[in-house]
């Protein structure tokens, strides 16, 4: 426990410029190696954004997103100042919004968390804790801790997806993490007892 | 809990998401409808399209243009609308049944004319007077049996008349009555037979005779007539015509 979060990011790798350009001209390998490349990433980011609602609610989010990146990336302007990553976050991300002002979706289990088996019981304990934590906060907060946290956005790159100030950006991700720290605290005093 | 980062020493990342179900890669590339992949028209498809159209609207226009009617021309205030060439033939219409209007006012006016004559005709036949049997010679005709027209005056004036009056008609016939019985005498039938003579007389006295109402035989009035003719009447200012009866045949009073 009390890892530093910064240590698991990983730099984002994008996909090669000859595939982007062929995908973007429509054809259907390239087009299939671009879903294979970003679908885990939009997973990853629909998932903690609605696990809450069901796995085949999340599996209908990420073909949403996916659809829309298949049907949008001749748009895409590689020499703009968005990476295709982060274009194809803030397409997921606008796909989750929009199914939340459609309506609350079903609660099928509650907050959800997935356990690597060769993981310490002490850490699927945290994952828990962490997941319980995370959907507890307000869905402006969550977003922007989830881009931040687990994809690597940076606060320009977040205000430009969801289509906010920076400053904005800032409060909330300060809120958010001041939220999932009191909540953690709570169900797991021994995390921060060395802070006090 | 620090001021830069409340979470700095949670290690977030322990929540990790479950391996994504497979994607159906091909029905997700069979649902979407990229722009790349969609043909798109090319600027020379395009000017050739407008061109077409603009030629079909031109075209259109021309055909329109050339087959457009006659204006409509309202025929009445209020009244239906036609065109010019069916108001011509409407106008023709109504000169028509003007005209004819006109000439069937002129037949009623001869109709009365022709009923009053046969008003006055009939008086005058009910005073004829028919020859006894075997003397087919006509009775001499009462002045007021003869039938003076509008331009004969019934009283002359002193000096040359103006017209014959019927005194003067009654006495030139009577001087002609001899030779008219013969035209009869040759007529022997137990049936009276009537002649009518219109007799139009110059101012100079000359008269001009012609059957008016004929017997069965053609030669009988043929006769009566050539015999007026040969009659003299006395000379008048603008002379007359007047129209005489002469039976032969029984007497029936």
């Amino acid at each position: 426990m009390g890892q530093a979060s910064t240590a698991a990011r990983s730099p984002r790798a994008e996909i090669d410029d000859l595939t982007l350009r062929r995908a973007q001209q429509g054809e259907r390998g390239a087009l299939g190696a671009l879903i294979d490349r970003y679908h885990p990433m939009v997973h990853a980011l629909v998932w903690r954004m609605a696990c809450a609602q069901g796995e085949s609610h999340v599996a209908d989010l990420v073909q949403d997103a996916l659809l829309g990146v298949l049907t949008s990336i001749a748009r895409f302007d590689p020499r703009g100042p968005a990476k295709l990553s982060t274009w194809i976050l803030t397409i997921a991300t606008r796909v989750v919004l929009n199914d939340r002002r459609r309506g609350p979706a079903p609660d099928a289990a509650g907050p959800a968390a997935f356990v690597d088996p060769a993981t310490s019981a002490s850490d699927k304990e945290l994952a828990v804790a962490i997941a319980r934590s995370v959907a507890a906060l307000a869905e402006p907060q969550r977003i922007v801790l989830v881009l931040r946290e687990y994809h690597d956005l940076d606060y320009a790159e977040i205000a430009e997806a969801l289509d906010i100030d920076v400053g904005t950006v800032k409060s909330r991700l300060s809120r958010a993490r001041t939220g999932v720290r009191t909540a953690l605290e709570l169900s797991n005093p021994d995390l921060f007892r060395g802070d006090r | 809990m620090t001021d830069e980062d409340p979470l700095a020493r949670v290690a977030l990342h322990v929540w990790q998401p479950p391996p994504p179900r497979a994607v159906d890669a091909a029905l997700l590339l069979n649902r979407m409808v990229t722009p790349a992949a969609r043909p798109r028209p090319t600027k020379a498809i395009i000017a050739i399209l407008a061109t077409a159209n603009v030629a079909l609207v031109g075209a259109l226009l021309f055909v329109l243009l050339r087959s457009e009617p006659p204006a409509p021309v309202p025929l009445a205030a209020g009244g239906p609308v036609v065109d010019s060439g069916t108001r011509d033939a409407l106008h023709r219409l109504e000169e028509q049944q003007a005209q004819l209007a006109r000439q069937l006012a002129d037949v009623d006016q001869l109709e009365a004319t022709i009923q009053s004559l046969s008003t006055r005709v009939q008086q005058c036949e009910q005073k004829t007077v028919v020859t006894p049997p075997g003397k087919p010679t006509p009775k001499p005709v009462a002045p007021s049996d003869i039938m003076l027209e509008p331009t004969i005056a019934n009283t002359p004036p002193s000096g040359m008349p103006d017209s014959l009056d019927r005194a003067a008609i009654a006495r030139t016939v009577t001087t002609i009555r001899p030779a008219i019985n013969r035209c009869g005498a040759a007529f022997t039938e137990s049936m009276p037979i009537r002649v009518k003579v219109r007799v139009k007389v110059t101012p100079l006295g000359r008269p001009s005779a012609s059957v008016l109402e004929g017997s069965y035989d053609p030669s009988l009035g043929q006769c009566v007539v050539r015999e007026m003719d040969k009659a003299t009447f006395p000379r008048t200012k603008s002379g007359g015509t007047f129209s005489y009866p002469f039976t032969f045949g029984l007497e029936l009073e």
